[in-house]
């Protein structure tokens, strides 16, 4: 019996490979639950950071009051210093 | 930018589902690898889940610059491979048949005895040894590419693919009876 080819009959054999069928999915489970893990806020607070980034207006409305609480914070630091 | 790398971006924005499609394309080589390394059809299936939710995790560490998606999912398969193999060895031996099955015919008979003699030779080798002649005949690795998953010198890699080999062909010696 020819060595070589066993052993090429062999490594065709080893390269057969057998795949569960719903391997991708059970994957696909494993990484949502990972993922849902991995974001512990609460529904509450999602929805709030949700509606805030969904409406410009909203987005306006709080850069606007940033940057009212920025000019507030230099008033206050100059009067301060000035004092 | 690679059908890949847009992929990997698509997932590392969020969008989850696409990692859907890495696992689609590599389930079969890192399947066949894992059950060539570790020898055992149960615990393979749960490495080799385990191998794709880690290269979901550790996406984001992935540097298409310093290597290919399937070289990086390779050394995560390896690695986890090994480590298997480390705690599995001293209490199971891999499932080979005792005997072949003797309702074969005289050739396959025969045939199926070589084979079997060559998985046990397979599953004595050293593990990276193993490691590396695995991903050079079965997955048709390059040297330069099992350097990466290994993180060696090619001179390694190739030195222990011949160590591999010249092992393989004594079992296979030993069982034609010096003739083969």
């Amino acid at each position: 019996m020819n060595a070589d080819r066993i052993y090429d009959a062999w490594k065709r054999q080893k390269q057969t490979v057998n795949t569960s069928a719903g391997f991708t999915e059970t994957v696909m489970d494993q990484v949502q639950r990972y993922e849902q893990q991995k974001r512990p806020s609460s529904p509450r607070v999602h929805q709030f950071l949700v509606r805030i980034y969904s409406h410009t207006l909203t987005k306006a409305a709080l850069v606007a009051i940033c940057a009212l609480l920025g000019v507030l914070r230099l008033v206050v630091v100059a009067v301060a210093v000035l004092n | 930018m690679t059908a890949e790398t847009r992929i990997i971006t698509r997932v590392l924005a969020g969008d989850v589902d696409c990692f859907r499609h890495l696992v689609e394309r590599y389930q079969m080589p890192i399947i066949g690898m894992i059950s060539n390394i570790v020898a055992d059809t149960h615990m393979c299936q749960d490495l080799a889940q385990d191998v794709f939710l880690t290269a979901y995790k550790k996406l984001s560490s992935f540097d298409p610059a310093r290597s290919d998606f399937s070289t990086w999912l390779f050394a995560i398969a390896r690695n986890k491979s090994i480590n298997a193999l480390k705690k599995k060895r001293p209490i199971s031996s891999p499932e080979f048949p005792e005997k072949p099955d003797l309702h074969q015919p005289y050739t396959t008979l025969a045939e199926k005895e070589f084979f079997v003699q060559l998985d046990r030779a397979l599953a004595d080798l050293p593990p990276k040894q193993k490691a590396a002649f695995v991903l050079a005949e079965f997955e048709n690795l390059t040297y330069q590419q099992i350097a990466q998953v290994e993180g060696v010198r090619i001179g390694t890699v190739r030195s222990r693919i011949s160590r591999a080999k010249q092992n393989l062909r004594s079992a296979l010696k030993d069982l034609a009876g010096g003739d083969a």
